[in-house]
C-alpha cells in the first residue's frame, strides 16, 4: 500500500475520518485507531512480519518498564539487554546473510543457511527508534513510557514506518500522549506539503527512473558522458523519490495532528558538503551525531582534528552500512567522510552558508556544482549492485567517452528537473518545498492546478515503490 | 476542519471530474488490454496468448459460424493457462451460457514455466490485470484504468482512436489488428530477433504441472457449456522448428488430452509455409483471417457431423 496508491487514498480518508469524526473526543481511542491503523498498514505489505513489529515493541516497552524500576548495575543491564536485542534483530535480518556469504565466498564453503532470511519492511528505520528509546533512557533524556499505547504507535506510526523519517522518542511520544488539535491553516499546509511530495515522486523521480536504470544496467556498452550523465540524473531521482516520500510522510503525520521529523531541508542548495549532509536525510544523520558522532567526538577529544577525521570518517562508514551489507555503501561512507577532510583542515566545518541574494552568486554556483559534483561522484557507488559495477562505471566515466555528447538527454526530463529546481529554490528559506502561504490566495491555487495538472500529464503511476523502502 | 475539508473538495472533485471524462475516450486504442474488460460478456470465447490474440479473428468465426466470438487472449506473461486465467474466464464469460463455442489456443510456452520460479506467487502472471479485476464488462471501465492503466489519463484522450488507430489497435471483439512495416528485410529482422528470443528461453523453460493442471479445469468448467476445441496455431519453420526440438511430445500430449476429454484437436503446427508472420511468432493479420476460416471450417464440420 503506497502512498502515492488508491488504496491508500481510500485508507488514508477512512482513518482520518473515524480519527477526527468518532474518535476526536477520545484520546484513548484515537490511539487504538492509530494502532490497528499501522498494523494494517503494515500487514498489506507483509503480514508474516507483524509479530515481529509487535515483539520487538512489546519487548522494548517491557525492558523500559524494568529500566525504570531499577538502578546502578541491573538499570545498566537491562539497557544493554535491549540494546543488543534490538541491533541483534537487526543484525540478523540485514547483516547475517552478508557475513555468512562472504565467510563462505572466503572458504568455498557451500552456503546454505542464509538464503531463506527475508528482510523484513521498514526494521532499520523502526529499529533505530527502538534504539534510540534506550539510548535516551540510559542517557536520562527519557523516561521509561508507561502508556503501552503510546509506545506501540511510537514505534509503528504509519506514515512514517517503512522509510522514515526516524523519529526519536522524546518528539513523539509527548505527542502522543496528549490531545490532537486540528486547525484549518495546519491541514492546508500538509495537504500542500503531500502535493509536492507526489509531484516529486510521480513527476521527476518516475521519470527518470527508467532512464537511470537503463544506464546503470547497461554502462559496459555506453560512453563516459551517459554514464556520467546516469550519475547527475541519479542525484535527482534519489532526492525527488526520497524527500517526495519524506513530504508525504510529514503531511499525513500533520493531517494527524502529529509534528514529525523534518527529513530534507533543500539540500541541491548545498555549498558544500557538511551543508549537504545537514540538508539530506537530516533524521538519520542527527541520530549519528547524537548517539555516534558526538560520544566519538568525546572520546577523541584529546586528538584534535585528527580525532575529528576519525569521528566523521567512523561516523560516516556507519550511515553507508546502515543502507545496507554492501561493501559499495561503506565505501560510499567512507568517501563522503573523507570529503569533510578540506573542511575540517580548513575550519570550515561548522560554517553555514547563506544566500546573498534572490539569485546565486557565480561564487555561490560554483561552491553547489562543485558539492553536486563530488555527490554525484559517490552516488555511483550507491546505484551499483556491487563493486566490480561500480569501478566499471567509474572506468567509463573516466575514459575518452566523456567528452562525447551523452544519449538519453530528454527535453521533458531536463524541463521537470528545472521546474523542480525552480520550486525548490523559491521557497528554500520556508519550512518545506511549497510553503507558499505567504502568496496571495489565487497565486496558491493556479500552484495547485498547475501542480496537479502536471501529475495529470507527466506522473508515472507504475512505479510505486520507494527507493529507501528496501532499506 | 468544515472549511478544510470544503476547500480541498474542490480539487478532488475537480480532478475526479476530469478523469471521468478522459475515461470516456477509452478505446481500443488506449492499451493492449482495456477492451477485454470493456464488452459485454461472451458466449463463444479464444483463449490463449498473442498468438491467438493476433492470429483468431472473432468477425472471421461469426460470419462463418453465425455466433459472436470474443477473442480473450491476451500474451504469455499476463495469460498463460493457470489458476488466475481460469478465474478471469468464469468472471467474462457469460453465466447464461450453453451452447458456446470455446477455443483454446495451447503452445508448450503458454502450458511452460520458467525453472527458476518456484512459489505460485512468482509466477508471471500474478501482474496480468487478470489478476486484479473484478468488472469485465464495464464501458467505460474505470476500475482498469485506475488498478492497469499507467500513463497518464491525457493520454487516453489525445491517442483515442478517432485522431487514429495506433499500431496495435485492440477491436471491440477483442482481436488486436497488429499493422507494421511487412518489407522483407523488416521481417527478416524480426524474425531473426524473436528466433533468438526463443532460442534464449528454451533452456530456462519447462512444462508445467500447475498449468497442465489449469488447462485440465478449464476444459472441466467449460466442457458442460459447450464444445471445446484446442488448436495449435502455427509459427514460422525457425521457431516450430525450436519448440519441436525442446518440446518434441506437445502434439501428442494434447492429442492424448484431447482424446481423454473428447474434445477435438486441431494441430496447425506443421503447415508453417501456409501462413504469413510479422515476425515469426505472430500471423499477419490476412493470414490470421485465412486461418481463423480454416478453424471455422474444422467446426463447422465438426458441428454438422454431431448433428
Amino acid at each position: 500500500m503506497q502512498f502515492t496508491s488508491i488504496a491508500f487514498t481510500l485508507f488514508f480518508t477512512f482513518v482520518f475520518g473515524l480519527y477526527w469524526f468518532i474518535c476526536r473526543k477520545n484520546l484513548k481511542l484515537q490511539n487504538i485507531l492509530l494502532l490497528i491503523s499501522s498494523y494494517v498498514f503494515y500487514g498489506f505489505w507483509d503480514w508474516r512480519f507483524l509479530a515481529l513489529l509487535a515483539g520487538s515493541s512489546a519487548i522494548a516497552y517491557y525492558l523500559g518498564l524494568k529500566i525504570g524500576g531499577s538502578e546502578g548495575k541491573t538499570k545498566k543491564i537491562y539497557i544493554n539487554l535491549g540494546l543488543i536485542l534490538t541491533i541483534g534483530t537487526l543484525f540478523y535480518f540485514k547483516y547475517f546473510g552478508f557475513f555468512i556469504d562472504s565467510f563462505a565466498n572466503l572458504f568455498h564453503i557451500k552456503n546454505t543457511l542464509t538464503l531463506n532470511i527475508i528482510l523484513p519492511l521498514g526494521i532499520s528505520f523502526y529499529t533505530f527508534r527502538i534504539i534510540s528509546y534506550f539510548l535516551d533512557l540510559k542517557n536520562n533524556k527519557l523516561k521509561p513510557e508507561t502508556d503501552v499505547l503510546a509506545f506501540f504507535n511510537y514505534i509503528a506510526f504509519f506514515p512514517s514506518m517503512t522509510s522514515g523519517p526516524i523519529d526519536k522518542g522524546g518528539l513523539l511520544l509527548p505527542q502522543l500522549k496528549k490531545e490532537r488539535v486540528f486547525t484549518e491553516e495546519m491541514a492546508a499546509d500538509a495537504a500542500r506539503q503531500i502535493l509536492y511530495g507526489a509531484f516529486k515522486k510521480l513527476v521527476i523521480a518516475n521519470s527518470i527512473t527508467p532512464i537511470t536504470q537503463n544506464i546503470f544496467q547497461n554502462y559496459e556498452t555506453l560512453s563516459g558522458s551517459t554514464v556520467a550523465l546516469g550519475a547527475i540524473l541519479f542525484l535527482f531521482e534519489l532526492y525527488a523519490d526520497f524527500s517526495g516520500y519524506s513530504d508525504m510522510a510529514i503531511g499525513f503525520a500533520r493531517l494527524l495532528g502529529f509534528k514529525i521529523t523534518k527529513n530534507f531541508a533543500f539540500p541541491l542548495f548545498a555549498q558544500n558538503i557538511a551543508e549537504y549532509w545537514r540538508k539530506w536525510h537530516i533524521s538519520l544523520t542527527s541520530w549519528l551525531t547524537e548517539y555516534v558522532f558526538t560520544p566519538l567526538v568525546i572520546q577523541f577529544r584529546d586528538h584534535g582534528k585528527r580525532g575529528l577525521i576519525a569521528a566523521i570518517i567512523l561516523n560516516f562508514i556507519l550511515i553507508g552500512a546502515w543502507h545496507g551489507p554492501r561493501f559499495t555503501f561503506i565505501i560510499f561512507g567512507l568517501l563522503h567522510g573523507i570529503y569533510y577532510i578540506p573542511l575540517i583542515v580548513r575550519d570550515k566545518l561548522n560554517k553555514k552558508k547563506k544566500f546573498s541574494g534572490s539569485f546565486p552568486t557565480l561564487k555561490e554556483l560554483g561552491n553547489i556544482l562543485l558539492t553536486m559534483m563530488i555527490v554525484c561522484f559517490a552516488l555511483v557507488l550507491f546505484a551499483a549492485p556491487d563493486l566490480k559495477a561500480a569501478l566499471g562505471m567509474y572506468g567509463r566515466i573516466f575514459s575518452f567517452s566523456l567528452f562525447s555528447i551523452p544519449q538519453f538527454i530528454k527535453i521533458k526530463i531536463l524541463g521537470l528537473i528545472g521546474i523542480l529546481i525552480l520550486i525548490d529554490w523559491m521557497n528554500k528559506d520556508q519550512e518545506h518545498g511549497l510553503d507558499i502561504k505567504r502568496f496571495n490566495p489565487w497565486m496558491r491555487r493556479g500552484f495547485y492546478v498547475f501542480l496537479i495538472f502536471m501529475i495529470m500529464y507527466y506522473g508515472v503511476f507504475s512505479n510505486g515503490s520507494f527507493i529507501y523502502e528496501q532499506f | 476542519m468544515k472549511n478544510f475539508l470544503f476547500k480541498i473538495s474542490f480539487y478532488i472533485i475537480g480532478i475526479l471530474a476530469v478523469m471521468l471524462f478522459l475515461g470516456t475516450y477509452a478505446d481500443g486504442n488506449t492499451d493492449d488490454n482495456y477492451r477485454h474488460f470493456a464488452v459485454e460478456k461472451p458466449q463463444n470465447i479464444i483463449l490463449g496468448d498473442s498468438r491467438s490474440v493476433q492470429g483468431v479473428v472473432p468477425e472471421v468465426l461469426k460470419e462463418k459460424l453465425s455466433v459472436p466470438f470474443d477473442n480473450f487472449s491476451l500474451n504469455i506473461v499476463q495469460s498463460p493457462y493457470g489458476q488466475i486465467y481460469l478465474k478471469a474466464l468464469k468472471r467474462k464469460l457469460d453465466p447464461e451460457t450453453q451452447n458456446g463455442t470455446f477455443i483454446l489456443a495451447v503452445s508448450p510456452w503458454n502450458l511452460a514455466l520458467n525453472n527458476i520460479v518456484k512459489k505460485t506467487e512468482d509466477f508471471p502472471e500474478e501482474n496480468s490485470p487478470f489478476k486484479n479485476m473484478y468488472f469485465y464488462n464495464m464501458s467505460p471501465n474505470y476500475e482498469y484504468l485506475l488498478k492497469n492503466f499507467d500513463k497518464s489519463w491525457f493520454r487516453i484522450y489525445l491517442d483515442r482512436e478517432a485522431v487514429g488507430r495506433s499500431n496495435t489497435y485492440l477491436h471491440k471483439d477483442g482481436w488486436m489488428e497488429v499493422n507494421i512495416n511487412m518489407n522483407k528485410d523488416s521481417v527478416a529482422a524480426r524474425t531473426a530477433e524473436k528466433t533468438q528470443y526463443y532460442k534464449a528461453m528454451l533452456s530456462n523453460y519447462t512444462l508445467s504441472k500447475e498449468r497442465l493442471k489449469a488447462l485440465n479445469e478449464m476444459i472441466n468448467y467449460l466442457k458442460p457449456k459447450g464444445k471445446i476445441y484446442l488448436v495449435r496455431i502455427p509459427v514460422s519453420e525457425n521457431i516450430i522448428a525450436l519448440e519441436n526440438k525442446k518440446f518434441p511430445e506437445f502434439s501428442r500430449m494434447m492429442q492424448n488430452l484431447s482424446k481423454e476429454k473428447n474434445i477435438k484437436f486441431y494441430d496447425f503446427s506443421n503447415r508453417a509455409n501456409d501462413f504469413t508472420y510479422i515476425d515469426g511468432n505472430h500471423m499477419y493479420k490476412e493470414s490470421g483471417k485465412v486461418f481463423t476460416a480454416q478453424i471455422a471450417d474444422s467446426v463447422k464440420a465438426d458441428q454438422r457431423k454431431l448433428k
